[in-house]
């Protein structure tokens, strides 16, 4: 008897959990980064010329651990206003200029300056998760903040890189360098 | 038997029950494709199930210890938090000693792991390994502990024989603010830690703290208590700055004194015991500076290069020791033909010690001047791209015991699906001569043979004894095929040669001698499994597994096949079932080793914190609950077993 009192007060603990917890419908984090990513691409115009040489195929260059891999394999192939999403993992950094997305995820500080600072004025959208992440160079932040997406955008560097970003997708967003 | 098997249904139900609950229906990836920019914005999200879903990409078997594994444990030292790592056995020797080793050869000197903070080793030659107690940070400021089983000499240098650990504390601009610790309790009786970081400019951030800490006496043995008490105080710094986009310079060191106590029974050619009894207070005090910078040319290009002074002093009533280091150290990275990525490196370091010797512990020279030039280069290549990579790499060095030294990798990580990671190594690694085994003579007993005669039993040491070496042979698996669940296998077969050996030696009047040789030795195999499993967002457990055996050819088997234990479980359940309320539990079975001396022993760890308000945490801890007390470690060098003590303590958290 003794054997199934440890077991059953470890499954009366969760019974006894707050009822809130079941009903939050909360979503792993990694999936509602890759799902905004998807969308944004969708609110964002690139240079006209370089999507057509890339035949209607927007790369979406993906930096980060098998979570975030895995997250963005499932927007793999999804069409936005007739381009298709071509998911590339770039675990070394290397080919760059293929994208026309950039998500950095957990890149050591350093070389994350470094690199915005090569990709500066480039049509490559670069997206990451913090507002430290904009402020090192980075155009599109996605941070989490009590348990909700906040989006960052760095204007400055996206019309540098002679991208359009939609003003639907603006005014939902938190401008930086903040608007005088 | 009716009724027992009534109990196994009813745990089948809660089972299920319990299962189906922790499996809620999942969210699907393709509904949330459907929602609006709005809609994402305003999804809850949850981000804890990181640890259990993410696969680590090196060739080789790493655990890591994260700040908040660190702060969930408990743990008061960086020992303590390596007890939940597998494959790495920690035995608590007495409140201020510690013996710490991967996959076997434990000991209070323990040779054959490499232990680096911040890129700085803390590595001495006088025993090839690490003063525990004189390692410690301000556990806060910890980012993670990567802990390396397996060779890691081609990267890291020699040494690394059977594992690495590698302490990463935080960058000075995720320390920013006031940080106030205070707490006390039965063993860890006083503690607090103090840390402030601010912006100096725009591209510069820094931190400094203080911190200190008095802890008990354990149980002796054979006494009631033991004499292992001792108190710390240190210092410290860390600088980050950023002159350009291509260049980081980090400036740290860190200051120490502490007073340990230990008792002693040496031998002495004093009649009529020839033993004598000192109890005595050491004071062990040190420093170091480190200074490093980075330059980036691209994404696929850098290089470092790296300056630290380390000093460390032990004044003991029995013997004095001190040593300063300086070591140099270059890394360069490249990419070649888009499938190569080339890592290379220089090191120079140059070390300096100190001892003023007793009659029964004699050093061939009271002080020694030690080089040590070692180079690298390892190239990782990609065979198929984001799947097979084939790592290929030797480290070489010359020192100035056993010369010069290669020590090769092999590696093949494959990654077929991003939920599988496949890999297998071979490396050779060494562990070089220390200062004692190159020139000390220890008279372990003295005994009369006559009205004025003495004989003595002594070892001594040889500048004939070589490097002890090991050829291993490693594979693993990580897998997260089950969603929220990840696991981690590793098996080893490691072949060591060269292993130190006691050999007799004659010719000696009035002493029963041996010397060191590299007669001896062995091969180990096991494995590890680390699972851990998010059953919950805010339910998450770990287990560890770990086995080890060992076969000694040499006359010293009987004394070192039980150094370490064979089998080793650690369970960990934590629980934060509100937002401000964290529960923890950590339960450890260690096996029997140094049979019979040590037993088996169960150990429970118990945490429970609140959060008040998001700033200011409170928490209650208990340390060794099963038993008043057990025994961890004996060791010939400390005659009277210690055994540790049970502890509770409380402790306050304030960020401001």
């Amino acid at each position: 008897m003794t054997k199934t009192i440890l077991p059953s007060i470890i499954c009366a603990l969760f019974f006894l959990t707050p009822i809130a917890q079941l009903n939050a419908r909360s979503v792993e984090k990694q999936s509602v980064l890759a799902a905004l990513t998807l969308n944004i691409a969708r609110f964002t115009r690139w240079p006209e010329q370089l999507i057509k040489d890339t035949e209607s195929i927007l790369n979406l260059c993906v930096f980060g651990d098998n979570i975030i891999q895995q997250s963005f394999s499932n927007i793999d192939h999804k069409i936005i206003n007739s381009n298709t999403i071509h998911i590339i993992n770039v675990s070394r950094l290397r080919n760059l200029q293929q994208c026309q997305i950039l998500y950095l995820s957990d890149l050591e500080r350093n070389k994350l300056t470094s690199l915005l600072a090569e990709l500066e004025g480039q049509p490559i959208l670069t997206v990451g998760e913090s507002l430290a992440f904009i402020k090192a160079g980075g155009m599109i932040g996605l941070e989490s903040i009590q348990g909700k997406i906040q989006l960052n955008i760095n204007l400055a560097m996206v019309k540098q890189a002679k991208l359009i970003i939609s003003s639907r997708l603006l005014k939902l967003a938190k401008i930086y360098p903040p608007p005088p | 038997m009716n009724h027992e098997k009534r109990a196994q249904q009813h745990w089948l139900i809660l089972a299920i029950a319990c299962l189906a609950y922790a499996f809620p229906t999942p969210s699907k990836s393709s509904d949330l494709l459907e929602l609006s920019v709005e809609d994402l914005l305003n999804v809850e999200i949850i981000s804890v199930s990181k640890k259990a879903k993410s696969l680590n990409d090196s060739p080789a078997a790493v655990y890591v210890i994260t700040q908040d594994d660190i702060k969930r444990i408990g743990a008061t030292s960086i020992p303590e938090a390596l007890r939940i790592a597998p494959g790495i056995n920690v035995a608590r020797i007495d409140a201020n000693k510690w013996a710490v080793s991967a996959r076997g050869f434990n000991s209070r000197f323990a040779n054959k792991l490499l232990v680096l903070i911040d890129g700085r080793n803390t590595y001495t030659r006088s025993f090839s390994g690490v003063y525990w107690e004189n390692q410690d940070v301000m556990l806060e400021d910890v980012e993670r502990i990567e802990v390396i089983r397996g060779p890691g000499a081609t990267l890291w240098g020699a040494n690394a024989v059977n594992g690495v650990i590698n302490i990463i504390t935080k960058h000075s601009a995720d320390t920013q603010g006031g940080l106030l610790v205070a707490g006390g309790g039965t063993e860890e009786q006083g503690f607090g830690a103090f840390r402030y970081g601010g912006e100096l400019n725009s591209n510069t951030t820094a931190r400094a703290y203080i911190k200190g800490f008095v802890r008990d006496k354990n149980t002796s043995t054979s006494a009631n208590e033991a004499e292992d008490d001792w108190n710390k105080v240190q210092g410290g710094f860390r600088l980050d700055s950023q002159p350009t986009t291509h260049d980081t310079i980090t400036a740290q060191g860190d200051i120490y004194q502490s007073i340990i106590q230990q008792r002693l029974t040496p031998p002495t050619f004093i009649p009529p015991t020839y033993q004598q009894t000192i109890n005595e207070e050491i004071d062990a005090t040190g420093g170091n500076l480190l200074v490093r910078h980075n330059h980036i040319f691209s994404s696929t290009s850098d290089y470092s290069l790296q300056v630290f002074y380390d000093y460390y002093k032990r004044d003991e009533d029995f013997i004095t020791e001190s040593r300063h280091t300086l070591d140099i150290d270059f890394q360069h990275r490249f990419a070649l033909l888009d499938w190569n990525d080339l890592i290379w490196g220089a090191g120079y370091r140059y070390s300096y010690d100190d001892w003023q010797l007793a009659s029964v512990f004699q050093l061939d020279s009271p002080s020694r001047n030690d080089q040590l030039f070692s180079a690298f280069i390892q190239d990782e290549i990609t065979l198929i791209d984001e799947s097979l990579w084939l790592t290929l790499g030797s480290k070489f060095e010359h020192n100035d015991y056993s010369g010069f030294e290669a020590q090769p990798t092999a590696r093949i990580m494959w990654a077929p699906h991003h939920q599988h990671r496949l890999w297998v190594a071979a490396s050779r690694a060494v562990r070089t001569p220390s200062r004692i085994n190159n020139g000390v003579k220890i008279t372990a007993a003295v005994f009369p043979t006559g009205p004025d005669s003495v004989t003595a039993i002594t070892v001594n040491g040889s500048n004939q004894f070589e490097s002890e070496e090991v050829i291993s042979y490693e594979f693993g698996y990580r897998t997260t095929f089950i969603d929220n669940l990840s696991i981690d296998f590793t098996a080893f077969y490691n072949d060591y040669s060269h292993l130190k050996s006691n050999e007799s030696l004659t010719g000696i009047p009035n002493e029963i001698a041996t010397v060191f040789a590299n007669n001896n030795s062995a091969q180990t195999y096991g494995f590890e499994v680390a699972t851990v499993w998010q059953m919950l967002d805010w339910w998450r457990w770990d287990a560890n597994y770990s086995l080890f055996k060992m076969e000694f050819d040499g006359q010293d088997a009987a004394a070192e096949t039980g150094i370490s234990p064979q089998q080793s479980v650690s369970f960990r359940s934590a629980i934060s079932p509100t937002k401000d309320i964290d529960l923890d539990l950590l339960f450890r079975y260690v096996g029997t080793y140094r049979d019979p001396d040590i037993n088996d022993y169960v150990s429970l760890d118990i945490r429970l914190a609140w959060q008040p308000i998001k700033s200011l945490e409170l928490s209650l801890a208990g340390q060794n609950l099963l038993a008043e007390h057990h025994l961890e470690y004996t060791n010939t060098s400390f005659p009277t077993p210690i055994e540790i003590d049970r502890g509770m303590y409380g402790k306050l958290v304030w960020h401001f």
